[in-house]
């Protein structure tokens, strides 16, 4: 059962340390930014300190400047949904994957790229035209803001 | 054989008629709502089985292909090339709203349209999703085409 | 044995959507699988972020026809988190029982089509009689059979009078009698204990690595209910008892449904006792303010999430679906490996696909490169002894 807000905030806080910063966005809802290279090491301590976690889903999302990668990860033991949340840079999208923390992500790695391009580095089997039909080109990424609705660029 | 081609050719009509197997294609760009509502005409509520109707898994042996859901483009070669694996004479059923014309999903980026942008299509059955009774109603019309009039009592 | 590519797909069965595996089997064994998924592939994310939010419950009701309601309850509930809305405890209490008969179409479906799979048509035939009659209520309740529309963002469109409230308790009345009957056939009937039990197991440690959600996580002994764990809507009120079993296997999965609707009897039953009156909509303005909202919600076939991020106004920026099925595809797709072609259409449907791909398959003979196609029911016809 999830304590008194506060409570779970400091002890968030407290496993997360230095690596990044978390704030309370609602009931069960943590948002924790980072930067990318400090999400493998967040995610290992989540899991060694507070326990079974399992990989909800991936948001990729393109912003003005960047791209914004949500993971949001629902921890068993605390009953709470962390999301990670870490950018990366629009001319090479480039973020660490989690398939050999939580093996579960592959499927979820695989869309985002799919869809948006982002690459997930170290994923064992990142294919294109995973959900897109088999003839799609190569450099389509439709949830882009360059595409236009019916996915002519 | 030219004596009886006539009668021959009236056995195989009735015949047609009176046993025709289906096959369901969900075609890509579809909610499954259709699917469900065709499955439920085949239960014991509306039993389309009185008919004669038989669901079959594939295209070889069927006479009707009813299609759920509008076409996306991964599906859209496959849905010709299960049109063309069928045997004539065939009836093409387009069940559901985005069959008839793409739907709620026109103006996605992975959606072709309507059924008809890719095959020919003889019977249309909107709704969204239809209910099991517009779509035995569907099923009857396309019975009609393929004995080529009314074949529950009525003359030609 | 040389060892032959099986691929699996993309057209199917009774029910179902297009989906292909690619199975290599070496003899009868399954060794390794390959899924390409994308054949129902629409683009929803994008063209939802081109609708406004009013639009986008017709939309989102249209991802899935079969859980519509749990789609619409999610999107709705986001939506209302994201402008900060509290919904009449009335309306919380019907989306309670809409979701539970939603829920109760679901399985009995699944369940349906499980007997349909192992070839026990009887059983086929029996439950979807059943389910007729809860289709009848939801038309009764909600207006439609299938695509109801009865969640609006800021609660539901109709109210419940009298007579509906006394259909559904004596509905609920007689289709207890009846799920009895299927509980018992599930327990002790040898064609489906020899067809499922032991079959696709997937350990409750491989579960959680790989994510598993919904029944499938508490097939495996897990227990995990959005329901329970991070209760919604009226579910803060109404107490829900969490079932799981712990065989891990096929048959502890259909279990997990079956005995599930027990508990969404009781639910209705419940919300429908204690339903508060007052309002079952509040008025809410077209725009909404700039931020970000999740939200989960127990769909029949597991956790469903959405995520949108609003810049304000009309539209929102960006809608991110996770649909159940996807997430259970990956810990089950392992589970294929060591099992034998027969048993392909029963792990499938322990998971509840929402594509189930069954009917026809594409064999192909690495040697020769010949390639022929069977359909479920003649790989049913030659494995079955």
């Amino acid at each position: 059962m999830e304590r008194k807000g506060n409570d779970l905030l400091d002890k968030l806080t407290g496993i997360i340390g230095p690596l990044g910063k978390v704030e309370r966005r609602g009931p069960k809802r943590y948002y924790v930014y980072t930067s990318s290279e400090n999400i493998k090491e967040i995610v290992n301590k989540l899991l060694k300190e507070l326990g079974d976690c399992y990989i909800s889903a991936i948001t990729g999302v393109e912003l003005e400047d960047c791209f914004r990668v949500y993971y949001h990860i629902w921890n068993f033991t605390e009953s709470v949904l962390l999301s990670i949340i870490t950018e990366t840079s629009k001319e090479k999208p480039e973020v660490p994957s989690l398939t050999d923390i939580i093996p579960g992500a592959i499927f979820h790695e695989n869309e985002a790229y799919d869809l948006l391009g982002i690459k997930f580095i170290g994923h064992p089997n990142l294919r294109k035209n995973f959900v897109l039909p088999d003839n799609s080109p190569p450099d389509f990424f439709p949830l882009r803001m360059s595409q236009s609705k019916r996915g002519e660029s | 054989m030219a004596i009886g081609s006539y009668a021959l050719e009236r056995l195989l009509r009735w015949a047609r008629a009176k046993s025709p197997w289906l096959l369901h294609l969900n075609a890509g760009a579809c909610c499954n709502g259709c699917d469900i509502e065709l499955v439920a005409a085949l239960t014991p509520f509306y039993d389309v089985e009185r008919f004669g109707i038989k669901l079959v898994g594939s295209p070889r042996h069927a006479d009707i292909l009813a299609i759920v859901g509008g076409v996306n483009k991964q599906m859209e070669e496959r849905v010709r090339r299960i049109y063309n694996q069928m045997p004539e004479p065939k009836v093409v059923i387009a069940i559901g709203t985005c069959s008839v014309d793409g739907g709620a999903f026109n103006g996605a980026y992975n959606v072709v349209g309507g059924v008809d942008k890719i095959i020919p299509v003889d019977v249309y059955v909107p709704g969204c999703p239809p209910r099991p009774e517009a779509i035995i109603h569907g099923v009857y019309l396309a019975l009609r085409k393929l004995y080529g009039g009314d074949f529950l009592g009525k003359k030609r | 044995m040389a060892i032959t590519i099986l691929p699996f797909g993309p057209q199917h069965p009774a029910l179902a959507e297009p989906e292909h595996f690619r199975f290599k089997v070496d003899g009868e064994v399954i060794v390794d699988v390959e899924v390409k998924i994308g054949y129902l592939h629409r683009g929803m994310e994008k063209l939802m972020s081109t609708k406004t939010y009013v639009q986008n419950i017709y939309m989102s009701e249209r991802i899935c026809g079969i859980c519509n309601v749990a789609h619409t309850t999610c999107y709705v509930q986001t939506v209302e988190s994201l402008a900060g809305l509290e919904v009449p405890k009335r309306a919380q209490f019907l989306r309670v029982v809409v979701n539970e008969l939603a829920r109760i179409h679901s399985h009995l479906l699944i369940i349906g089509l499980a007997a349909h799979e192992v070839g026990f048509e009887t059983m086929f035939m029996w439950i979807w009689r059943d389910r007729e009659l809860v289709m009848r209520l939801m038309e009764e309740l909600t207006g439609n059979r299938l695509m109801s529309a009865y969640n609006t963002i800021g609660g539901v469109r109709r109210d419940v009078d009298e007579k509906v409230i006394s259909a559904l308790k004596k509905a609920c009345t007689t289709l207890r009698e009846s799920f009895l009957q299927i509980r018992k056939v599930f327990l002790e009937d040898p064609l489906i204990r020899t067809r499922f039990v032991n079959v696709g197991l997937l350990k409750s440690r491989d579960a959680i690595a790989r994510s598993a959600v919904g029944p499938v996580a508490r097939g495996s002994g897990i227990k995990t209910d959005v329901r329970a764990d991070d209760p919604y809507q009226a579910y803060k009120d109404i107490p829900i008892n969490v079932v799981t079993y712990k065989e891990c296997d096929s048959w502890a999965r259909m279990m997990v449904r079956v005995d599930e609707i027990f508990e969404c009897l009781r639910l209705i039953e419940e919300a429908l006792e204690n339903l508060p009156s007052g309002e079952v909509r509040i008025p809410v303005s077209r725009k909404m303010p700039e931020g970000e909202a999740i939200g989960r919600v127990e769909a029949p076939r597991g956790e469903l999430l959405y995520h949108i991020i609003s810049k304000g106004g009309e539209k929102p920026y960006r809608i991110k679906i996770r649909t159940p099925t996807f997430s259970n595809l990956y810990p089950i797709v392992a589970t294929f490996i060591g099992e034998t072609i027969a048993d392909i259409p029963v792990i499938l449907i322990s998971i509840d696909p929402c594509f189930c791909c069954t009917d026809r398959m594409e064999f192909v003979d690495v040697n020769s490169g010949k390639v022929w196609y069977m359909s479920t029911s003649e790989i049913k016809r030659k494995y079955w002894r």
